[in-house]
């Protein structure tokens, strides 16, 4: 053999004996390798081997007739070669079909989840979560930039302790990865060095979860980039161009679905600060459908009317209107607010109780931006208060009128009086007692003197005459006007003292207020011509804010006189002239006797009401504001 | 002289490498085929030496065999061109057997089994 046949001989024993050895390395390492392509390359390299000793054979001359093993199995080697690659290239296609099917069924079925997913975080921790998953990767996390966008922070992540990523961000750095993913607007991939495009921060947690290979992607609306997502995997295979289209899919939905759910957060906000803002108005707010249904009904409402929302909602307003009512205003204010868009006024309305009252309505038509009717947003104000403070307001007027003009005849009658009482006086003087002019003399005197009384009464109700105010105990003027009382109340009255204990001490003049008693004692009287009980009671009270606002009177303690009497009462009608000068129901009275009550009671800083109903009796009620601490000590 | 069996042999392995070239950016990204690439070229460039070996000693591509060659080396008479590429032949076969062996490392590494 010559020494270029030794070599032929050498190289193909020792190509036999590779090929040998591949062989065994496949058939007993390989043992996961799907079994087509296992089978074939066993085949081929069988095959192969078979050659190949054939041929060393043949050369080495052991065996000559190799060659027709040669001659049959050489052409078998591409064959077996080319059907390795179709089969194997469409066994991978099938399984990437498979695959892909498998991701794309995934993305749909995650992309439906955030379709109607509603929190962003919640959005986005699905979305880290899914794309992990779907690349077979083990550390995903969503950055968001902030308002200056020199920073994107992550919001939500998987695969990282939770502790890690509080306050991790990363700060604009030009050229690396995550930022050119945001800016450029599409996927960057790394290998695990990444060099200078590697943020630092991105770099930590790459050492820190031993991540090989990386990928950013930015998060895209509307050709604006809103974020990015990293998804970084420890194993060694990098990310395919399919993983990128995957990932590139699952951002497209995710951006959306992140956008709706922060517009949603956003919408349930501004819909929650509204709503707080009209559930919080002091005013009663009430929002009404087309069909006058209500929908909205506020704390200020509840508190108006003591109907709780849930018990009016999807009930029908009529409701709040008096039963008379109910059918023709609506109509009236609804022709007014179609026409003109709203409708304002003074309004009857009932509580859950059933007590009426007079509202402030004020009434807007809700219309779409295309101007369809939604409904009708009502603000209802309890116009009671202020009617009430009107009301005050006309008697404190026509109680000055009446005082200006008392006044003013009070003096010219008094000049005159003088005049007669003098004149009257000489003419006594001149004549002789027991005469008959004398009689005529003294009677005109003394009807001159009751005129001087009258006179002076007028003036007490007009204000003319000064006060003298010092530290004074209500209970002992009450004492001592109960006893005066006694006397001039028939045998058929019950006369009732509830002095209150520990009472405080009022700045007063005493003879005043043993006048009102007087006057009202009277009055009582007059009231009870078949007898009764009458009642006088002293108490110490606090007056609360509301109290307070009712009697135009400040917070804090007030001593209150009440005299009730079981008597014919008033209607209506008559109450509310109770306190007018010269008003009176009785055939000989002056109407001077609570005109004069209310008049002193008002000058002491207090104020006197009456409340009474025909045929159950009546009550007069007057609150002074306690001295202050100052005169009180002095008294004691 | 031009051997039918190694014809045969070099456009079927010339069919593999075009299509292997045609549908390179498929079979690139298939992790079993990607190791059996570099020996099929090995392959086919022996199977083109063992081809244009024939025309040395004949002269020509007048005489067609139906066997294989019998390689007929300088001392016998052969051509020294003959020679080389027969020597080609076999070290390209040689170099295919060490990628193949390669391959069937790589892809046992790749595909082996795991504990559970």
């Amino acid at each position: 053999m010559s020494a270029f046949e030794t070599a032929i001989v050498v190289v193909e024993g020792i190509a036999s004996l590779l090929l040998a050895i591949a062989l065994v390395t496949l058939l007993l390492g390989a043992r996961r390798l799907p079994a087509t392509p296992r089978w074939l390359m066993v085949a081929l390299l069988l095959v192969f081997v078979l050659v190949a000793v054939a041929n060393f054979l043949s050369w080495s001359g052991l065996f000559v007739k190799a060659e027709f093993v040669q001659n049959i199995l050489w052409p078998l080697v591409p064959v077996l070669w080319l059907f390795l690659f179709v089969v194997e290239r469409q066994r991978t296609d099938r399984e990437r079909a498979t695959r892909e099917y498998g991701r794309m069924k995934a993305v749909h079925a995650l992309a439906t989840q955030l379709a109607v997913a509603l929190d962003p975080q919640k959005v986005m921790e699905g979305v880290v979560e899914a794309a992990a998953r779907l690349l077979d990767a083990q550390l995903a996390c969503i950055c968001l930039p902030d308002e200056a966008k020199t920073n994107l922070v992550i919001h939500a992540s998987y695969g990282i302790q939770a502790d890690e990523i509080r306050g991790l961000r990363f700060e604009r750095i030009e050229g690396t990865s995550i930022w050119r993913a945001f800016l450029e607007k599409r996927p960057f991939v790394l290998a695990h060095d990444g060099g200078h495009a590697m943020h630092p921060t991105n770099r930590k947690i790459v050492e820190r979860y031993r991540i090989v290979s990386l990928v950013n992607a930015p998060l895209v609306l509307s050709g604006e980039a809103i974020g990015t997502v990293g998804v970084g995997r420890q194993a060694a295979h990098a990310f395919t161009d399919d993983d990128i289209a995957l990932l590139e899919t699952l951002v497209a939905y995710a951006a959306v679905a992140i956008h709706n759910a922060r517009l949603y957060q956003r919408i349930v906000e501004s819909e929650a600060r509204h709503r707080a803002l009209m559930e919080h108005a002091q005013v009663a707010i009430v929002v009404v459908d087309v069909s006058r249904h209500i929908t909205f009904w506020n704390r200020g409402a509840e508190r108006l009317f003591g109907w709780a929302a849930a018990e009016v909602l999807q009930r029908h307003v009529e409701l709040i209107y008096p039963e008379e009512k109910r059918a023709d205003v609506p109509r009236e204010v609804l022709t007014h607010l179609d026409r003109e868009g709203y409708w304002f006024g003074e309004y009857p309305a009932v509580r859950k109780d059933g007590s009426r009252f007079t509202c402030f309505l004020s009434l807007s038509r809700v219309t779409d931006p295309s101007r369809k009717a939604l409904g009708t947003l009502g603000i209802v104000l309890d116009a009671t208060e202020p009617a009430r403070l009107r009301e005050q307001v006309v008697q404190a007027q026509k109680m000055e009128a009446a005082g200006a003009l008392a006044a003013g005849i009070a003096h010219d009658f008094n000049n005159l009086l003088t005049g007669i009482l003098g004149f009257a006086g000489l003419m006594k003087s001149s004549l002789s007692p027991g005469g008959e002019n004398f009689k005529a003399a003294a009677q005109i005197e003394a009807a001159a003197e009751r005129g001087t009384q009258l006179v002076r009464r007028l003036l007490s109700f007009s204000h003319k005459q000064p006060v003298e105010v010092q530290p004074v105990r209500l209970n002992e003027v009450v004492t001592e006007a109960a006893t005066f009382l006694r006397r001039v109340l028939p045998p058929t009255i019950n006369l009732v003292t509830r002095l209150g204990p520990r009472l405080h001490i009022i700045q007063a003049d005493a003879t005043e207020m043993h006048q009102i008693i007087m006057n009202l004692g009277v009055n009582a009287r007059d009231a009870m011509p078949r007898g009764g009980d009458l009642v006088l009671v002293t108490e110490n009270l606090d007056l609360r804010p509301d109290e307070a606002a009712r009697l135009g009177l400040e917070t804090g303690p007030h001593v209150r006189l009440t005299v009730t009497d079981t008597g014919t009462g008033m209607d209506p009608d008559v109450l509310q002239h109770v306190f007018e000068p010269f008003f009176t129901t009785k055939p000989k009275g002056a109407g001077l006797g609570l005109s004069t009550a209310y008049a002193i009671v008002t000058r002491h800083r207090g104020r006197i009401t009456c409340a009474s109903e025909a045929g159950r009796g009546t009550t007069f009620q007057a609150t002074f504001p306690v001295a202050p601490a100052k005169a009180a000590a002095g008294s004691a | 002289m031009l051997h039918l069996g190694e014809i045969l042999t070099l456009v079927i392995g010339l069919v593999a490498a075009i299509y292997l070239v045609a549908n390179w950016r498929q079979l690139r990204a298939i992790p079993t085929l990607r190791p059996f690439v570099l020996p099929l070229l090995f392959m086919v460039i022996s199977w083109a030496s063992a081809v244009v070996e024939d025309l040395f000693p004949a002269g020509g591509l007048t005489s067609l065999s139906v066997a294989f060659e019998e390689t007929v080396g300088p001392e016998e008479g052969g051509t020294l061109l003959s020679a080389v590429f027969n020597l080609t032949e076999h070290a390209a076969i040689l170099a295919a057997a060490v990628g193949l062996l390669l391959a069937a490392r790589s892809l046992a590494r790749q595909y082996q089994e795991r504990p559970r």
